[in-house]
């Protein structure tokens, strides 16, 4: 759907959660008052810093929300399977290795479409006009990022000899240090690490849905599948149902308000007040999120993309339907539009 | 207890150990199939095994064995823990001998000792690149510093009236110090060294985060990121065995280098 | 003639540190040139200026401190006490030697999971992380000191039949003393070398935190800032011990 559509449905899901979270409170108190969300400094998370800022959590009754805001990527995860936070709200890639590794999670809805915030970025000194001059270059990437999965996309796109490229893993702190230093011609990364590069005088090769290549300078190409998911525990959702419909319509609402763009400027202060990021780079990269929780074939692909990516890299075998992990029901509660509907049931 | 004959007792100390590791992965597997622990939080012995072999012969990720993850880590950390005890223990020996040099040192050694070398990756990329240079440097910096400290504490501690044993005997300077300070200091550089091999090996995780998927310590950062615990913990034990194995060495390296060193037979 | 010893102590010491700041300064002005990949120290104190408050680095400061005692005292305990037990008794080696130089080697980012699932995401794993960090070094030099008593203070003891416990208490731990002193100084210094993997665990203050967080927002002046704040603090510490040790067993032995 487009964003217009998309607006619309909100400012009807804004409209209708909060009738809706009446009707929620009336089945039942939650279950557990205190909730802790595994946090990070993306601009992803303006959602549940809005929730949280503008009291909807509290309104739901949960008497304490706690973030815990973790620097290496493994930790919210296994934060999670310890039961030390609740919600976690990843990329798409480490939910599908958790589950595929027997761990009971369940996803319950799109947090954000990140696709456009990965960039593939260079040197402005090595040249890379074209998809064949990145066998030339050394590209900075994360190994079992969901950049990665981007990298994959952009050579199968481009019709690029995945093998030839040469990537040199690294965190994204050390990818920029690298580009900077000259150690590497490029890298693809998520933001802020993107802009930082190219506020330094880089150049964007690609980005996730639009080529910088000569070629094609400039048409929607997406080469991108990821998203920023909803991820909480099975046992918790089992146990605490009331809450995790709470919890979804505080954050389909959170969605709903950050997407309007009436409350903009107020979104971004919010925001890099929140993370530590500097306003200048949160507003230069607002645009590149899409908060749109809606369950559509687009949700199954991007999934399966992932899926299907962890599968043929060795890392996992058996690749499972993506909807056998995901529950829909609180967001539909939440008014979130489900055209395919999750497979799993508590 | 010392009465009884040196076979018997040998046996017996060799097998205790044993025992306990047996007993203690029983019961560990016993609660995991009892279903007092969960299998996602303790991975049970059955599983890790499972996943070992999955390891050595399938490889994680698929393609890249075990073997080649040992490789490289042992390549990585014998090249930077030599290059760390060639440099940390003439350098050690000749600021220990000297008053105000390690007055002047002292700081600066404290100070280095102390950085992470999480903290070190972007130096390391910028001084030494992506290659295995950055890796050999970053674990060499932390067995460096350890083996300096030990080194310098070994000549300090040499017991004075050696020295001044030797002086009596009208020793040049320079046989007081190859014949009486540097074999008195040996064994306490042996034991710095053992401390050093055990940091050179904890900085792999973060040393090998640069450039590469091959390494035990990439390994367990891949084996983090898709959150296959069991495989952690068979890197875990890998990584203990083979440190095991290179502290044995360094027993027998000990009792070759220095044979006059009986550890006291105490009351047992 | 101490006063003027321990003012030249002083002056040696600082003008190492002077010599290498310069040296550092010097390097990033001239060398590297580019503040992005290595700011001179300047420009790191400056960052961090900007963005600091007194009262916030007097946080990171104490947290970072309290953890560090926690783990570092826990380990000396454990470490000590294991390192005389297998000093004394063969048989202690052969039961707790394979275990503790199999757990050695084993980097603490590999235990972060574990400490997680045993202690949550609270002090009690940054503080498991610091003991790993701390414990090898005070149990080894314990160990070593407790089993290279030199002969002759034994067979000196055994004239005066002093023997059993008393041996150990009265003789032999003091005169491990000199290694034990070295193995807690080297243990102090690893637990702030470990700080910034324990700080890892979902810390909201502390300076490993603050080393980590600036870096993932790419201020790395703030990261280079807070690495030195980490080596001045051990410097400081370290200092200190040094001047207790020199008291207490430096007039027996050097130390």
């Amino acid at each position: 759907m487009n964003r217009r559509e998309f607006l619309t449905n909100a400012a009807l899901t804004g409209a209708a959660t909060m009738l809706l979270s009446r009707a929620a409170m009336a089945q039942g108190a939650p279950e557990i008052a205190e909730i802790s969300f595994g946090f990070g400094l993306d601009p992803v998370f303006a959602p549940h810093i809005v929730a949280m800022q503008k009291g909807w959590l509290e309104e739901a009754g949960f008497t304490s929300v706690t973030t815990t805001s973790f620097t290496g990527g493994a930790l919210a995860g296994e934060a999670l399977i310890a039961g030390e936070i609740q919600l976690w709200t990843p990329g798409n890639l480490p939910p599908i290795s958790m589950v595929h590794t027997g761990i009971p999670v369940v996803v319950l809805g799109t947090n954000c479409i990140a696709a456009a915030a990965d960039n593939l970025v260079a040197r402005a000194d090595a040249n890379i006009n074209a998809p064949e001059e990145l066998y030339e270059a050394r590209i900075g990437l994360l190994a079992g990022s969901t950049a990665s999965v981007s990298l994959s996309q952009l050579a199968k796109h481009y019709g690029l000899d995945e093998a030839r490229l040469q990537v040199v893993n690294m965190p994204p702190p050390e990818q920029l240090a690298a580009l900077n230093a000259g150690e590497i011609e490029a890298f693809l990364c998520w933001q802020p690490w993107g802009h930082n590069a190219l506020s330094g005088g880089a150049t964007l090769v690609h980005s996730g849905t639009t080529s910088g290549f000569e070629q094609n300078r400039g048409e929607a190409v997406q080469i991108s599948a990821t998203r920023s998911l909803f991820v909480a525990s099975q046992d918790f959702v089992r146990q605490s149902p009331n809450a995790t419909r709470a919890l979804m319509a505080a954050l389909v609402r959170g969605q709903g308000y950050v997407s309007d763009p009436a409350h903009r400027s107020e979104v971004l202060a919010l925001v890099a007040q929140e993370t530590g990021q500097e306003p200048a780079v949160v507003e230069a990269i607002w645009d590149q999120y899409v908060f749109d929780p809606t369950f559509d074939d687009g949700y199954v692909a991007d999934m399966q993309t992932m899926t299907d990516y962890l599968e043929s890299s060795g890392r996992i075998s058996d690749g499972m339907d993506p909807l056998s992990y995901t529950y829909t029901d609180p967001a539909a509660e939440a008014g979130v539009t489900v055209e395919v509907a999750g497979g799993w049931q508590p | 207890m010392m009465g009884h004959t040196i076979g018997d007792g040998r046996w017996a100390m060799r097998l205790v150990p044993i025992a306990v590791i047996a007993l203690v992965l029983a019961f560990w597997e016993w609660s995991v199939a009892a279903g007092f622990v969960r299998a996602i939080r303790f991975p049970p012995p059955s599983l890790i095994v499972a996943s070992g072999y999955e390891l050595l012969v399938n490889g994680f990720p698929r393609g890249t064995l075990l073997s080649a993850h040992v490789g490289a880590t042992l390549y990585r950390i014998l090249l930077g823990y030599g290059i760390a005890l060639a440099m940390a223990i003439p350098l050690g020996l000749l600021i220990g001998s000297s008053w105000l040099l390690d007055r002047m040192f002292a700081p600066i050694v404290a100070f280095c000792r102390s950085v992470a070398t999480l903290s070190l990756l972007p130096l390391a990329i910028v001084w030494f690149g992506t290659g295995e240079a950055s890796k050999v440097f970053l674990i060499g910096y932390g067995c460096f510093w350890v083996m300096l400290s030990n080194a310098i504490a070994a000549i300090k501690q040499v017991d004075p009236v050696l020295i001044r044993a030797a002086r009596t005997m009208d020793t040049s300077t320079r046989d007081v110090f190859a014949k009486v300070i540097l074999p008195a200091s040996l064994p306490r550089i042996v034991a710095g060294a053992r401390v050093a091999l055990g940091v050179g090996f904890m900085v792999i995780v973060g040393a090998e985060m640069i450039g590469t998927t091959r390494g035990l310590g990439a390994l367990i950062m891949e084996a983090r990121t898709f959150y296959r615990s069991d495989i952690t913990v068979v890197g875990m034990f890998v990584i203990g065995a083979i440190g095991l194995v290179l502290s044995i060495f360094l027993s027998r390296a000990e009792a070759y280098l220095v044979p006059w060193q009986q550890h006291q037979r105490m009351a047992a | 003639m101490p006063g003027r010893g321990r003012s030249v102590e002083l002056l040696a010491g600082l003008a190492g540190v002077a010599i290498f700041l310069l040296l550092w300064e010097a390097s990033a002005r001239f060398v590297w040139k580019d503040p992005q990949v290595l700011p001179a120290p300047t420009q790191a104190l400056l960052q961090a200026m900007t963005v600091l408050t007194p009262r916030r680095l007097a946080e990171h400061v104490g947290i970072s401190l309290f953890r560090i005692f926690a783990g570092f005292s826990l380990a000396a305990i454990v470490g000590i006490g294991l390192g005389i037990l297998c000093g004394w008794s063969r048989w202690a080696t052969a039961v707790v030697r394979p275990f503790v130089e199999i757990l050695r080697p084993i980097p603490p980012l590999a235990w972060i999971p574990i400490a997680i699932i045993w202690f949550g995401l609270g002090e009690g794993s940054k503080i498991f992380v610091i003991f790993l960090g701390a414990f090898f070094p005070i149990f080894t030099s314990a160990w070593a000191g407790t089993a290279m008593v030199p002969p002759v203070l034994l067979r000196a003891a055994e004239t005066m039949e002093v023997r059993g416990l008393k041996l150990l208490a009265k003789v032999v731990v003091p005169a491990a003393f000199p290694d034990i002193a070295t193995g807690l100084r080297i243990g102090f210094g690893l637990s702030f070398g470990i700080l910034v993997a324990a700080e890892l665990i979902a810390a909201r203050s502390g300076m490993g935190y603050l080393v980590m967080q600036s870096r993932q927002l790419g201020q790395l002046g703030i990261s280079i800032f807070g690495i030195f704040l980490i080596g001045l603090v051990a410097l400081a510490v370290d200092h200190q011990f040094g001047v207790v040790i020199r008291r207490t067993i430096g007039r027996w032995s050097s130390v």
